[in-house]
């Protein structure tokens, strides 16, 4: 199968959140703010779908619950939905194909999907993004 | 060689109950040449059976209850009875999200509100997902 990577934005400004500038197996970082506690600073995301790696200058624990916000509008990115693995908030990025990436807000937790309304349009970026189904 | 992507005509999802597992399809009430979704349903005027088509973005459906335009629609199961309808609200109406689970893994998710058209497809496990797409509906053949 191929490897899917996803460029996302920020669900309120619609701002890029890659970072090019920094690199995760190759691929540009997914950067947003986040705090726990009364830490807070910057978390890189690997952008590799179904990957866990991440880089951040905040110490993080297994179980921490994290506000994810927006470094360009500051809006908060943790959602109303509940992670059906651990009940924390489930944190949402918008897919720059459409559609949304959610990924749990709980150090530790690897409860994600992936979501679609017009899902033709996105299949059709799978193929011609991805070479999805070619030989 | 060039490769010809083909495009199926419709998508059609085979759902089951999110609580107890149970298929929601009815092969004996077609919709649009499809099995039907079947669920039961609670409303102003009482309890019903709804059936849903099963092709995504189609909004058809028969009911043996009167539903009002713009009313929350209570979805139940119609094995297990649970109610459907998910904390989760429409983003674009604030009315509780429904909930089905998906045969081939996922989630289908529908506006409860009468008339507001608002849904999604959720995936975990995206690649798997897409690998049913090539070889169910033939996304991505070549000919």
């Amino acid at each position: 199968m191929n490897e899917l990577q996803f460029d996302v934005n920020c669900p309120h400004c619609k701002r890029s959140l890659m970072d090019p500038y920094r690199m995760i197996h190759n691929k540009p970082s997914i950067r947003v703010n986040i705090s726990s506690g009364d830490k807070s600073g910057v978390i890189r995301l690997c952008s590799i779908y179904g990957c866990y790696d991440y880089l951040t200058d905040v110490k993080l624990k297994n179980g921490d619950l994290v506000e994810f916000t927006c470094p360009h509008c500051k809006e908060i990115l943790n959602s109303q939905e509940k992670c059906s693995e651990c009940e924390a908030p489930m944190v949402n990025f918008k897919l720059s194909i459409g559609g949304m990436v959610c990924i749990c807000s709980r150090s530790g937790c690897k409860n994600h999907s992936v979501g679609f309304v017009d899902l033709s349009s996105a299949l059709n970026s799978f193929y011609h993004q991805y070479k999805y189904g070619d030989q | 060689m060039l490769k010809i992507k083909t495009m199926p005509q419709t998508i059609t999802f085979d759902v089951n109950c999110p609580e107890c597992g149970k298929s929601l399809m009815d092969a004996y009430n077609l919709l649009m040449d499809k099995p039907s979704i079947r669920l039961t349903i609670e409303t102003a005027k009482g309890k019903g059976t709804i059936r849903l088509c099963s092709i995504y973005d189609c909004y058809a459906h028969t009911s043996d209850i009167e539903i009002e335009g713009g009313e929350i629609v209570n979805f139940f199961c119609p094995f297990c009875h649970e109610n459907l309808n998910t904390e989760i609200k429409c983003e674009l109406c604030e009315a509780p999200m429904v909930s089905f689970k998906l045969e081939m893994g996922g989630k289908v998710n529908i506006c409860s509100r009468k008339g507001c058209k608002n849904h999604n497809v959720n995936f975990v496990d995206l690649s798997a997902a897409l690998e049913v797409f090539y070889n169910k509906f033939g996304y991505g053949s070549s000919h």
